[in-house]
């Protein structure tokens, strides 16, 4: 099973956007989370997670954090085009509402 | 019958008070001597009632024999008094005193009950009760009344003398309640009926026993002082609140009554609707008096705001000084000092402002004297001396209070075992801790063991990484917390549970708890990985036990974990797992969902299986859970089983990346009606582990119980 996580960061002028490939996990997330908070300080933030394979508490845990963090800042975060496995993550939350999940690039607004 | 009403309510609220007191400390002197002058206060009451009411119906010997013992009974509660103010507030054994006091007794059932020298007997006029007086009526009653004068004298002499302020306030507060019975008896028994010539108010002279008595008792349970100023001020709310209040309903019954034919028609929705409306509005209104008085004494909620505020996730210093910071700001101590367990079982020494010695043994008999004292975690050093139980260890506790400097002792415990010890000196405004700051203190008893337990595993923390055994001491903590479990008593559940960690350090756990008749089932995962999340799991398995002990409804605790979460663990944290109640009498069970992927309920009766979780929240990830969750109720039979399985469980996958079916965990459970829990969840847990690989990714938590 792979239990690597690549992650991709780029600017995209309004917002950066955090490419997650692999499993988001307690062995995988400290990268993940140093990128996604450093992220968060600056601008909105759109994480894909449309490659994901696991998405574990750990990993929602950083993502709740940095929607938190950001409404602080006045940012946003985006999830886009969750994969089954992130998108029923999150649903176990309760809380789906509360992630903004979106499908292109084009609504992160 | 109306107006005897008074003086029944009396008679039986006295019982109860009388009773509440002696069983408490009974074999305390001055108890006793407070449990006489309750009782014969409370018979007083009872025999104003009796004569009240029989002089009604003409039954005039009945009448006369109840003022009588009504007489004898006054005279034996100030007699009481007496008693008490001469040795109060020490524990005497006056023996002579006593069988004088006993022979007065003697004489006055004699005087009373032989002759008709003071009582001749009753007349009744138009309903009403007149009592005939003896010619030795009035002496009586004024050596009687003289009574609670000698005692007030001796109470006012012994308040001015005594060095200790709780002693002083307990005396005031007798001598008030003494002089303002002695006032309600001259006022009931002597103004009324010779300035009115009328009986009318007779049965009123039942407030005089209660006045007294009340007092007594409220001087007696009064442990720790109380700002007056506050007193006041408190006073003034209920005051305030009571008119405007009383004047909001007296004007809304009035307008209804208008609008009305008979108020009988609408009399008990309108009253139940009324007194909603008035409890609303009262709420509103104590608050917003305080306001406007702008209660300086009142910092509660800022100190609970400041030391929630402290980030746990800083280093221990930091932690330390904001909490400190917090206590001298809110409460003006001084003299602080912080100790917290370590690794070998000591309370260290982590900050002081007293220089004070470095390390406490928790086997001290001073330690084990208060930490062994029920829930009570805040000590004042004025209740060593008005405690009954602090009282009997006085010296050695004393001899604590002097060490650390201090005035107040907060013990934060783990169970029975003492885990930090904080103790704060005197006020730098010069002002002694009262009632008001024991009741802030206590209000911040739970985030206090939240700080406890960080800055104990951060000590622990600190060592691992020198040692360079963080793994192995992380694990050990957790396995203790995990494995402490008592499980359910057989005979009425039948619980078996797994735990497995993929790294040996995780945040799921399992717990139960048995409350009264009932069982408090706990399965969850914590957010997060390694020694944070297995330390943020012990945090919320400990603060559930404090929870419980300051007796939080079912719903209400979980609010108050989810607060707990969000506002003292690691940002970020969040719990997801059920709370379950399980009534083995009632054969029911209620719980809340708070984010478990799995529960399964299989009913004998019924011969199916069904997945019962619904829809969950976890904690931690909002502010205010209250509005998303609620209590799920269902009802279980013999051989029924229940299944719940924490994410790591129900996601898990195979090698080739297949998820596990919770088919296969259903079919297991519906061919099992008739085997033990630990049997089903061998099943369950064997063919999950084979599905895997026997290679676990996740934290699992698997739990089954079935009712016995």
């Amino acid at each position: 099973m792979e239990k690597k996580l690549f992650i991709n960061v780029s600017d995209e002028g309004k917002f950066i956007l955090i490419k997650a490939k692999g499993s988001i996990n307690s062995y995988t997330y400290d990268d993940f989370q140093k990128q996604l908070y450093d992220a968060i300080e600056k601008k909105s933030v759109c994480i894909d997670l449309s490659e994901v394979d696991i998405l574990s508490s750990a990993g929602l845990g950083t993502i709740m954090y940095a929607i938190e963090k950001g409404e602080e800042k006045g940012f946003k975060v985006f999830i886009l085009s969750p994969s089954s496995v992130a998108l029923e993550a999150i649903n176990s939350t309760g809380f789906k509402d509360m992630f903004n999940i979106v499908f292109s690039l084009s609504d992160v607004k | 019958m109306s107006e005897s009403l008074i003086p029944y309510s009396a008679f039986i609220t006295l019982q109860i008070l009388g009773w509440f007191i002696f069983l408490k400390s009974p074999k305390l002197i001055n108890t006793r001597i407070i449990f006489i002058t309750i009782m014969s206060s409370s018979l007083i009451t009872l025999f104003i009632g009796i004569s009240w009411d029989s002089a009604k119906m003409n039954a005039l010997e009945i009448t006369n024999a109840s003022l009588r013992l009504t007489s004898l009974m006054m005279v034996i509660a100030n007699l009481s008094i007496l008693r008490l103010m001469v040795s109060f507030p020490e524990e005497k054994d006056l023996k002579l005193l006593d069988l004088l006091l006993l022979g007065a007794v003697g004489i006055v059932v004699y005087i009373l009950f032989m002759t008709d020298s003071v009582i001749v007997g009753a007349e009744q006029r138009e309903g009403i009760i007149y009592r005939l007086e003896g010619q030795y009526y009035r002496l009586y009653t004024s050596v009687a009344t003289g009574l609670l004068v000698v005692s007030s004298l001796i109470g006012i002499v012994k308040a001015v003398r005594t060095k200790h302020k709780i002693f002083k306030l307990q005396t005031t507060l007798i001598v008030i309640g003494t002089a303002l019975s002695l006032l309600l008896a001259v006022f009931i028994a002597m103004v009324i009926p010779i300035l009115l010539k009328t009986f009318r108010y007779y049965y009123l002279s039942s407030l005089l026993g209660f006045v007294l008595a009340g007092s007594l008792a409220y001087a007696i349970t009064r442990t720790k002082l109380f700002n007056i100023t506050s007193a006041i001020y408190n006073t003034i709310v209920v005051v305030v609140s009571i008119i405007v209040l009383g004047a909001i309903g007296g004007i809304t019954l009035k307008v209804i009554s208008n609008y009305s034919t008979s108020l009988a028609n609408v009399f008990p929705l309108s009253i139940f609707l009324l007194l909603s409306i008035l409890i609303l509005i009262g709420n509103y209104l104590n608050k917003f008096i305080r306001k406007i008085l702008k209660f300086k004494s009142n910092y509660i909620e800022t100190l609970l705001n400041d030391i929630n505020s402290i980030d746990l996730t800083k280093p221990q210093e930091e932690i330390v000084d904001k909490l400190v910071k917090s206590l001298r700001e809110n409460i003006s101590s001084t003299k602080i000092n912080l100790f917290v367990e370590n690794e070998v079982g000591l309370l260290e020494n982590i900050y002081t402002e007293t220089n004070t010695e470095e390390s406490l043994d928790k086997n001290l008999k001073v330690i084990e004297i208060l930490s062994s004292y029920g829930n009570k975690t805040v000590f004042l050093s004025s209740e060593i001396i008005s405690d009954p139980i602090l009282k009997t260890n006085a010296d050695v506790i004393q001899d604590m209070f002097k060490k650390l400097s201090s005035e107040v002792i907060i013990l934060v415990k783990d169970g029975t075992q003492t885990i930090m010890l904080l103790s704060l000196g005197e006020k730098e405004n010069g002002r002694t801790y009262d009632n008001y700051d024991y009741k802030a203190l206590q209000t911040i008893y739970p985030t206090l063991f939240t700080i406890a337990y960080i800055l104990k595993n951060l000590k622990k923390q600190k060592i691992t990484i020198t040692v360079n055994r963080e793994i192995e001491m992380s694990r050990t903590i957790t396995e203790t917390i995990l494995h402490n479990i008592k499980k359910p008593n057989p005979a009425e559940l039948d619980f078996e549970y797994i735990t497995r960690t993929s790294s040996g350090l995780g945040g799921d756990f399992v717990d139960v708890i048995k409350i009264k008749n009932r069982y408090l089932i706990v399965i969850g995962d914590i957010s997060g990985k390694g020694l944070t999340a297995s330390m943020s799991m012990v945090v919320l398995k400990s603060s559930i036990y404090t929870l419980i002990r300051n007796k939080l409804n079912f719903k209400g605790m979980v609010e108050e974990l989810n607060k707990i979460i969000k506002e003292n663990l690691p940002k970020g944290t969040f719990f997801s797992g059920v709370f379950i109640l399980v009534d083995t009498q009632q054969k029911e069970m209620f719980f809340i969902n708070a984010g478990i992927p799995a529960m399964w309920h299989y009913s004998s009766k019924l011969k199916s299986i069904s997945q019962i979780q619904g829809e969950g929240k976890v904690l931690g990830f909002v502010k205010d859970i209250s509005k998303y969750i609620q209590i799920n109720k269902v009802s279980l039979n013999k051989n029924d089983i229940v299944v719940i399985a924490t994410d790591g469980y129900t996601g898990a996958k195979s090698l080739e990346g297949t998820t596990f079916p919770l088919s296969i965990t259903e079919n297991i459970i519906k061919l099992s009606e008739n085997k033990n829990s630990r049997e089903i969840l061998d099943k369950l847990f064997d063919t999950w582990y084979n599905f895997v690989n026997r290679k676990i990714e996740d934290d699992i938590s698997l739990v089954v119980f079935k009712l016995s």
